[in-house]
């Protein structure tokens, strides 16, 4: 068997796994209310992708979540730079990492939607979930950069230009795609729940409340089924420029 | 090319005094050696001669750059090893022409012309640690230190490295400091050697080779006497 068949056969031997033992809990429940079988959920799905409105509520979450990510993202990154220059900004930073880390999710949920019109909550809450841990993660990775190199470069008198590009960046690119890629998915996840609650228009949250409320549980699998796809699809991006970008560890 | 004087160099880490008033003179453009036990302070010497740690006393030096070859290479994975020479002269040469001919000069000098593009991890060991020296001689430095740049490679890599690293010097001839537990190491490289021991260390024993390092054969009579001589300073 060759290396790429070989890894490709167990993640399919586990999807089928996981079909299979969902098949027997279907029938053994034999209730399509509470657990349809995965081939109506199947049927669900090819209807709803042929649907316009499908579309139009996934465009609509893929927008909220990529602005929050790309918000998260880029302030944990500018502020966990700024942090590793100045000691005092860090100690500053400390316990806003702490409360937004320890905060309840479900506070930061409700407290939002009091705050909040329903379109732009579930940004706010997913930015304020995942910017710590992209923060920490990024700001780790910098304080992580090899001591020998940095003292290195400051004996061969290194300019902080050619230091930062050509040393901190590259050093700490691998800790921040691997931060991306867990956030990127989570990120999608919180978006999602947000709009369940929130009642957000023109969003997979909200056809999932819908489906919900029309006990329609085959048509709630399948938009479960497209948020799985869209955030597989997300990691999967991130990936992709991880390995465009990190050359070094081909 | 400038020399190195230590006077009074003390150095103390945590309560534990490592070095008590040490007196050290490295003439200018001549190799010379400190050789000790491990945990002898030899490192901690090169780290106060090049101003990397702090310390009482007074070293005096030139104040022109200075180049080092570590024990662990410290090469940088996400470049080429094109790219870790031309790190450090990008401050000290601006014109690119004049950086990339003396990088490849270097490069074909410790025969890694064909490994230019390849990154570190891509490299043995020893090919590593000719970048390593290749980026300390490429840099325009008046003083070169060295801690133990031959440690953990076989005889026949070591004469190798050796080798190289005179092709090196003798084309400008700077002055070299390094450290070593290698008694053979020294006598073959070394004009001037320190023997050092004891927590805090103290010098045991001051030794000249006079032959040029090239001819020197560990073999012959001169040497073999010396290296008993040395010995019994290391070990007495």
């Amino acid at each position: 068997m060759s290396g790429a068949a070989k890894n490709l056969i167990y993640p399919i031997l586990g999807a089928a796994a996981f079909i299979l033992l969902w098949l027997i809990a279907a029938a053994a429940i034999g209730a399509e209310i509470i657990l349809p079988a995965p081939d109506r959920a199947a049927v669900a799905l090819f209807e709803l992708l042929k649907s316009g409105a499908f579309w139009v509520d996934l465009a609509g979450t893929l927008d909220r979540s990529l602005k929050s990510f790309f918000l998260s993202f880029l302030l944990a990154l500018a502020l966990a730079a700024a942090s590793a220059l100045s000691r005092p900004l860090r100690r500053f930073l400390s316990p806003w990492i702490v409360i937004l880390r320890s905060v309840p999710t479900i506070s930061v949920i409700l407290i939002s939607l009091l705050w909040l019109k329903s379109s732009l909550a579930p940004i706010f809450i997913a930015f304020l979930i995942t910017f710590p841990n992209m923060y920490s993660a990024i700001y780790g990775a910098i304080e992580g950069v090899d001591p020998g190199l940095v003292e290195m470069s400051r004996l061969y008198k290194v300019r902080r230009r050619d230091m930062v590009t050509r040393l901190y960046i590259p050093s700490i690119l691998p800790a921040v795609f691997t931060s991306a890629r867990s956030n990127i998915s989570l990120n999608l996840k919180i978006i999602i729940a947000s709009e369940v609650l929130a009642q957000t228009r023109e969003s997979v949250g909200m056809a999932m409340q819908l489906s919900k409320i029309y006990l329609d549980t085959p048509m709630l699998m399948a938009w479960t089924a497209a948020a799985i796809v869209l955030a597989a699809l997300l990691e999967l991006a991130v990936e992709g420029v991880k390995r465009a970008v990190i050359r070094w560890k081909a | 090319m400038e020399g190195v004087t230590l006077k009074g160099v003390s150095k103390s880490y945590g309560g534990l005094s490592v070095l008590q008033g040490l007196d050290m003179e490295f003439e200018g453009g001549r190799i010379s050696c400190i050789l000790g036990p491990s945990g002898a302070g030899k490192t901690t010497i090169l780290n106060i001669i090049c101003g990397m740690t702090d310390y009482l006393g007074t070293v005096s030096r030139g104040g022109g750059a200075v180049s080092y070859i570590y024990q662990d290479e410290r090469l940088i994975e996400s470049l080429t090893v094109y790219g870790n020479l031309e790190y450090v002269l990008l401050a000290v040469e601006k014109d690119g022409q004049k950086r990339r001919q003396a990088i490849e000069h270097i490069l074909e000098t410790v025969e890694l012309s064909q490994k230019s593009n390849s990154y570190p991890r891509q490299l043995s060991g020893g090919m590593r640690q000719r970048v390593s020296m290749a980026r300390a001689f490429v840099y325009p430095s008046a003083l070169l230190l060295m801690d133990e740049p031959f440690r953990s490679l076989d005889i026949a890599l070591k004469k190798r490295m050796t080798e190289a690293f005179l092709k090196l010097w003798e084309a400008d001839r700077r002055t070299v400091i390094f450290v070593t537990h290698d008694i053979d190491e020294a006598l073959l490289l070394s004009d001037a050697i320190y023997v050092i021991k004891g927590v805090p260390a103290k010098i045991c024993g001051r030794f000249e080779v006079s032959e040029p390092q090239r001819e020197r054969d560990l073999a012959s009579d001169g040497l073999l006497r010396l290296r008993k001589q040395v010995y019994r300073a290391l070990t007495e």
